[in-house]
């Protein structure tokens, strides 16, 4: 089925790669959350982080944990049941290197700034908390917009 | 330069495009990968076809909300004969 040829012409071959970025393109986007769920998404993710950094043994932030988690897992069944209805399911687990590269850097990435801000929150140093669930929030929103089939190869970018 | 393989099955315009869509999700219905190529169901079915014959493209009929819905996936020979063909075909771009 297979073998090791190259019959076709650079320009042949150049146009082809071209035509799959651009379907590439359109099918990334139309893995998309809308707008709206992307920003549920991110702010009860943001929130969480901010809970989950301000929360002290003599406080009651644990419940802004709980709440931003049910409201996060909400979200994403959200955006699954609605893709789903439309006809795409995306991919949950990373089934190439490059997605599984792209997931280990996102969740060291976001375990870093989860762990930093938890740790300077708790040595009294008090914007540590709101930095970095803006921080989480942004990114998460950022990856889900840019990289919807979470793939780093296949980002969608303005200048595309 | 990588030993990666040009694949003359994959290669065909609509083949490819189909596996490039369905390399970005898990499953996808029919009748969407149909709307985005602009092609007839039979024109859709016969690609799909050699590529099933391929162990490339599995096809998966379930009955959901009470109407046969077909959901088409690459296989992970089909996901790895579609990157050893992108490699292929950039190593040409490549090599100018």
């Amino acid at each position: 089925m297979t073998k090791n040829t190259q019959h076709i012409s650079v320009a042949e071959a150049k146009s082809t790669l071209e035509s799959l970025a651009t379907i590439e393109k359109d099918t990334a986007i139309s893995l998309r959350a809308p707008l709206w769920l992307n920003v549920i998404i991110s702010c009860s993710y943001g929130m969480g982080i901010f809970s989950w950094a301000s929360t002290r043994h003599d406080n009651q932030w644990i419940l802004g944990v709980i709440l931003s988690a049910i409201v996060f897992c909400i979200g994403v069944g959200i955006y699954l049941y609605r893709i789903r209805l439309l006809g795409v399911k995306p991919k949950i687990a990373p089934k190439s290197r490059s997605e599984i590269v792209f997931g280990v850097l996102l969740a060291i990435g976001f375990g870093v700034v989860v762990a930093f801000s938890r740790e300077l929150s708790k040595d009294d140093i008090w914007w540590a908390s709101y930095v970095g669930a803006l921080i989480t929030a942004v990114a998460l929103g950022y990856v889900m917009h840019r990289f919807p089939s979470g793939d780093y190869k296949t980002g969608i970018y303005k200048h595309d | 330069m990588t030993s990666a393989n040009f694949n003359p099955l994959i290669h065909a315009q609509y083949r490819l495009q189909i596996c490039a869509i369905l390399a970005l999700t898990s499953e996808l219905e029919f009748k969407v990968l149909r709307d985005k190529l602009k092609v007839s169901d039979s024109v859709l079915s016969k690609h799909l076809k050699s590529l099933e014959e391929a162990n490339y493209v599995r096809l998966n009929k379930r009955k959901e909300m009470g109407r046969q819905r077909t959901w088409l996936s690459l296989t992970s020979e089909g996901r790895s004969a579609y990157s050893e063909h992108v490699k292929a075909l950039q190593n040409i771009v490549d090599n100018v």
